[in-house]
């Protein structure tokens, strides 16, 4: 992740109005690029899986519909097999979508609005609050974090939403840490002092003037910081954490894992559906790092 | 079950008794010497001696190392070990041991009553069960060095079954005495009398024992040494027995979905032998200071909705039989066989909401928390069960997975529950194992598996104490068909099913199931061919 | 050669002063967290044994200091921290020290070798992937890498497993020796290189592809920069460029994420632990939460802590030593 923090550093900055062309130029540069096309291919899919998840799959994914252990590829009605529980592989993939992106999507939401909040402040203000900051993410970033993450998961209840939630508190760090350093960069440029000059508010500058030459790095951070959400909510899935009320891929590995020698596919499809998703989002972090960063093309 | 008569044995004058236990086939000539056996655990627990724990794995340690007075045979009858010779007085008040002779701790020090005398008091003092085994034991005699007599106060039916070394290990005193049971070193680097001596302990790792020289029962044990491999997750151990890194394991050793699979194994032998010690059974309690759980139709209208056989079937692999009574089939004495299920009637079941004033309205009748123990990962796939089941009548059940600590706090101690899925074993005996479950003096929130359905019935706590203290085995057996009986109809608890437990091993590794307890055997019989 | 070491001192007395508000940091969090969590090592105790009765729960609480007061149970881990003691694990009745002392060795190894491996290997495919940036071999080891990025870990152990000792039996399946062997000398080593293969292996991958692009990116953006130009333009070799040049400055953010890494690896390489039964902290770790062993928690959170601390350090003063323009890293 650092290497984010990194490229995206080395983005020329202008003002607010500059953006525009700015956004034309990465859409552009979007739009030429094959890995990103993918990326933004698998994402697509794997979102109206998961927006039409009802539609496609009605009644509850958890229903017990058929015969346990159903190979996949042998069964119409069931094209992907059933669980050891007679439960339908391919309604638990397509539901399943639906709380791993949900439990990527909030864990990265969190992380990133907990870890831009304090590296915005700790990158503006400067000084001893700085100081002070920085010390608390350094002492977050010194505890292992999957040790911190089975003890916060130990501690809230355990349903996806929390489960997200703590994925979220042990991520924030790497965040506060890019976006202090862009925010450092950033305060000293030209149309943030004269926006200072002008007479705005501290808010305003951060918010209306700093934030938006930062949102870069931080999107693409955030996109990466969703795929290995997805990934430690499968860990913690095999370590027997999850949520057992719903779908998600990570449960459907941590109840297909017991079945692993003898069916394969329970942990197989739903693990390749991670990798899938986890892969697409990868892509398109890339895709958006070289959009937003044009210098590789310049050389 | 124990007989009461007295049953002497004398020395070598058993050895034509042991013969069709010197291995699973029929009596060969003697076993040769020699070979590690490779045992595989799946947890590690605290100490390696259950004098004041109950622990799954010190049960299958602790008796290679330190031995009971006495064994039991697949029928429950007791055989000797450290007693050659016992008898119970008419009146169920003394209780007399003849100790074998020549027989030396593994320090060196010689085996004697005092030991014995020791040993029982400090069972009756820290061990969990043993305060009730024990509880009406006065009085530890030791006339002789080698006779021990225990004095009742009161009958204590169960007691002759409690003397196996997992459940009621004999210490040394001098190792012991003077200090605090539970923090004394040698529960983690035993001293004991058994066929296998300690020799080292690499936590997270291993456990080394070597073959005991001066063992009593030469040329016993035939193994050289015994290797205790932990090995965390159930598909790692499954691998390391499919590689060949493993020799044998209990307590269910492998995913049970490979069980079948397992049977058919050219090289594995798969038992199901040895685990009635344990009185397997697994049960939905109900909370009964739910106000809907409160009424009994709404709890038998549940029991109507839950098909049992669906419940072995899917959770359990069918692997187990059904079990609709409070006492498993396992104890046969005890097991009222002729109680049949609920039923499976959704239709009446609903009949029967409704008439207790929860109507279906909008698809839903009232919602329920469920728990269930995760020291089992059937217990998840029972209460995967139970969510959909109760689904269908328009009980919206809302199913929570805890950790092992939250669990018991949460459903013993908070009592923030509706149902739960529990394993609670029957024991040897249902008033050690059952009576914790029904009796109302044993409803102790904080207390884990207590009565944690509050289940209060003034009849049924005199059967239990009456049951107690019954030194008639015929009437004893009648106290409890009638609890079985009154706890059917009231359900407090919705008994579903006595699991089986197996033990995996190599073809080539012998005589480890000659026991009730199985692999809480000492293993001076196993050896390999 | 005076501001060289000048500049080291500094680097390392910084370092350690920095290093203590955290750990007491890091203390004080985790024992707030493990206050939090429900049920304590009684509870699980008592629990595992199946029967328990209000006595026995009572003993258990009193042996371990359980029925103190928090402040109390805070007061007396500070004060054992203050001698260099980490206290006894209530669940092992042993000091926590021996028990993470015990599993140090395996941990190291484990750690060692993977970070090893994936700091050589990741360096290398980077290397690679710069010098044909956006041509073929660039593209598919960027897709391998990402692919190893987005593996679960845990999936890649249980594969590993089932080819190399289930079906090839080529390799042991979990632990990290032949127990009670009796091997010494080279079947010694080869007997625990055996056994360290396969989790190695499965723990690297993902590092692998974290450094291998971490690598790729660095190059790319040293190569811009004036000074590789004026070397370029000076006649360089363009191999001793890309190794004199570019590679030892990609090695700096390289080495600072695997620095992180470090500590994370100590006690967080659990879930491979656990495929592998590798008896290491990571496990340890796991255990101690799932039993409310918190002193053994604690003991490795402030070990793994210290050893970030250092290892902070130890990249600082490599940095230092890489690249002389760099005064020390002010994180960020």
């Amino acid at each position: 992740m650092a290497e984010h923090a990194g490229r995206a550093a080395a983005v020329p900055r202008g003002a607010r109005l500059r953006l525009s062309p700015r956004l034309r130029r990465t859409l552009g540069r979007l739009a030429v690029n094959p890995t990103a096309w993918l990326g933004f291919a698998i994402l697509g899919t794997v979102i109206g899986l998961a927006a039409f998840a009802p539609v496609l799959f009605p009644g509850d994914p958890l229903d017990m519909v058929a015969e346990p252990f159903v190979r996949p590829f042998v069964a119409l009605a069931h094209p992907l097999g059933t669980d050891s529980l007679g439960r339908d592989v391919a309604a638990g993939i397509v539901h399943g979508a639906r709380a791993s992106l949900l439990v990527g999507f909030v864990a990265a939401l969190v992380g990133t609005l907990v870890g831009t909040a304090i590296g915005a402040v700790a990158g503006y203000r400067g000084g001893l609050v700085d100081d002070l900051l920085v010390r608390l993410t350094e002492l977050f970033q010194t505890i292992p974090s999957f040790i911190f993450l089975v003890v916060l998961v130990a501690i809230v209840p355990p349903k996806a939403v929390w489960v997200a939630l703590a994925i979220g508190i042990v991520s924030w760090p790497t965040v506060a840490r890019l976006v202090r350093a862009e925010f450092r960069s950033l305060r000293r440029r030209d149309f943030v002092l004269a926006a200072r000059s002008v007479g705005h508010s501290a808010s305003h500058i951060v918010l209306r003037e700093i934030l938006p030459n930062a949102l870069p790095a931080i999107i693409v951070t955030g996109s990466v910081m969703v795929a290995s959400a997805i990934l430690l909510e499968s860990a913690l899935s095999f370590l027997g954490m999850g949520d057992p009320d719903v779908v998600s891929w990570g449960a459907m590995i941590g109840s297909g894992r017991e079945q692993l020698r003898t069916a394969w596919y329970l942990t197989a499809l739903p693990g390749a559906a991670i990798v899938v998703t986890v892969l697409a989002l990868n892509l398109v972090g890339d895709a958006l790092n070289d959009a937003l960063n044009p210098r590789l093309e310049d050389r | 079950m124990p007989t009461i008569t007295r049953r002497a044995f004398a020395g070598l004058a058993t050895l034509p008794f042991f013969a069709p236990l010197a291995g699973l086939g029929p009596a060969v000539a003697a076993p040769t010497r020699g070979g590690t056996l490779r045992l595989v655990m799946a947890t590690e627990s605290a100490n390696l001696i259950p004098i004041d724990n109950t622990f799954g794995t010190t049960g299958i340690i602790g008796p290679k190392i330190n031995e009971g007075l006495l064994a039991y045979d697949l029928k429950f009858n007791p055989v000797p070990q450290l007693a050659t010779a016992w008898a119970q007085s008419a009146d169920g008040l003394s209780l007399e041991f003849d100790l074998r002779p020549n027989v030396t701790w593994h320090d060196g020090k010689p085996f004697t009553a005092a030991d014995v005398a020791f040993s029982i008091l400090t069972l009756k003092k820290v061990h969990p069960r043993g305060r009730a085994t024990f509880a009406n034991v006065v009085d530890v005699e030791t006339p002789t060095p080698l006779k021990v007599i225990l004095r009742l106060s009161k009958p204590a039916p169960y007691i002759l079954g409690a003397f196996a070394a997992s459940e009621s290990p004999i210490v040394a005193k001098h190792v012991y005495e003077g200090q605090e049971i539970g923090t004394n070193p040698a529960n983690a680097a035993p001293i004991g009398t058994g066929p296998f001596v300690f020799k080292e302990w690499v936590k997270g790792s291993h456990i080394v024992l070597e073959r005991n020289p001066n063992y009593w029962d030469a040329p016993k044990p035939w193994l050289d040494r015994i290797i205790v491999r932990f090995i965390p997750d159930a598909n790692a151990r499954s691998a390391a027995f499919a590689a060949g890194e493993i020799d044998i394991g209990g307590d269910t050793p492998v995913p049970r979905s490979e069980i079948e699979t397992l049977k058919a194994s050219p090289t594995l032998d798969v038992v199901s032998d040895g685990y009635a010690y344990l009185g397997n059974q697994s049960q939905l309690v109900y909370n009964l200071d739910n106000p809907i759980l409160a009424k009994l139709e709404v709890r038998r209208a549940i029991a109507h909705a839950i098909d049992l056989k669906q419940v072995l079937a899917v959770a359990w692999y069918g692997q187990g039989v059904v079990s609709p009574t409070p006492i498993t089939p396992l104890l046969e004495a005890f097991h009222d066989g002729s109680l049949q299920p609920y039923a499976h009637d959704p239709k009446k079941a609903a009949e029967l909401l409704d008439k207790a004033g929860h109507p279906l309205v909008d698809g839903k009748r009232f919602s329920l928390r469920a728990l269930h123990n995760p020291f089992a990962d059937a217990n998840s796939r029972a209460v995967a069960y139970v969510r959909q089941a109760l689904g269908r009548l328009g009980i919206e059940v809302t199913v929570q997975n805890l950790d092992f600590a939250t669990y018991v706090k949460t459903v013993y101690g908070d009592r923030a529950f509706d149902i739960e899925i529990e394993n609670l074993g029957n024991a040897f005996d249902p008033t050690l194992g059952v009576q914790r479950v029904y009796w109302s003096k044993n409803f102790r929130p904080g207390l884990g598996f207590s009565n944690g359905a509050h289940y209060a019935n003034q009849e049924v706590d005199r059967l239990l104490e009456a049951a107690a203290v019954e030194p008639d085995t015929a009437k004893r057996r009648r106290l409890w068909f009638d609890f079985q009986k009154i706890v059917q109809d009231e359900l407090p608890v919705l008994n579903l099913l006595s699991n089986h437990s197996y033990t995996v091993a190599k073809k080539s590794v012998r005589g480890h199931t000659l026991t009730i307890d199985g692999p809480r055997a000492n293993f001076a019989d196993v050896h390999f061919v | 050669m005076l501001g060289t070491l000048n500049r080291l001192l500094w680097t390392l007395v910084r370092g350690v002063l920095r290093a203590v508000p955290t750990l007491v940091g890091v203390v004080v969090v985790s024992f707030l967290l493990m206050q939090a969590a429900p049920g304590d090592a009684a509870d699980v105790m008592a629990g595992e044994s199946g029967t328990s009765t209000v006595e026995t729960m009572a003993i258990l609480r009193a042996r371990f200091g359980l029925d103190q007061p928090v402040l109390t149970q805070f007061v007396g881990f500070v004060a054992n921290l203050a001698h260099f003691s980490l206290g006894r694990s209530p669940r092992w009745d042993v000091p926590v020290a021996d028990l993470i002392l015990a599993r140090l060795p395996d941990t190291l190894l484990l750690m060692g070798s993977a970070l090893g491996f994936a700091v050589v290997l990741g360096i290398g495919l980077g290397a690679v992937m710069a010098s044909f940036v956006n041509r073929w071999p660039d593209r598919i080891l960027s897709v391998v890498t990402l692919l190893f990025y987005s593996v679960p870990g845990f999936w890649t152990g249980l594969m590993a497993i089932l080819i190399f000792s289930v079906g090839l039996g080529l390799l042991p399946s979990g632990g990290s020796q032949t127990i009670a062997a009796g091997l010494t000398g080279w079947d010694r080593v080869w007997d625990v290189a055996a056994h360290l293969v396969l989790p190695a292996a499965a723990l690297s991958t993902f590092f692998v592809a974290v450094y291998a692009r971490l690598t790729r990116a660095a190059m790319l953006e040293v190569q811009g920069q004036d000074y590789v130009r004026t070397a370029t333009a000076k006649g360089l070799h363009p191999i001793v460029v890309a190794t004199r040049h570019v590679l030892r400055n990609a090695l700096v953010p390289v080495t600072t994420v695997a620095g992180l890494h470090v500590g994370s690896l100590l006690g967080g390489a659990m879930v491979i632990e656990t495929v592998f039964s590798w008896p290491g902290l990571g496990r340890l770790a796991f255990e101690a939460v799932m039993k409310r062993d918190f002193s053994v928690l604690l003991g490795i959170l402030v070990v793994s802590s210290v050893v970030v601390v250092v290892v902070d350090v130890l990249v600082d003063l490599l940095h230092a030593a890489l690249d002389p323009r760099i005064e020390g890293h002010g994180h960020g």
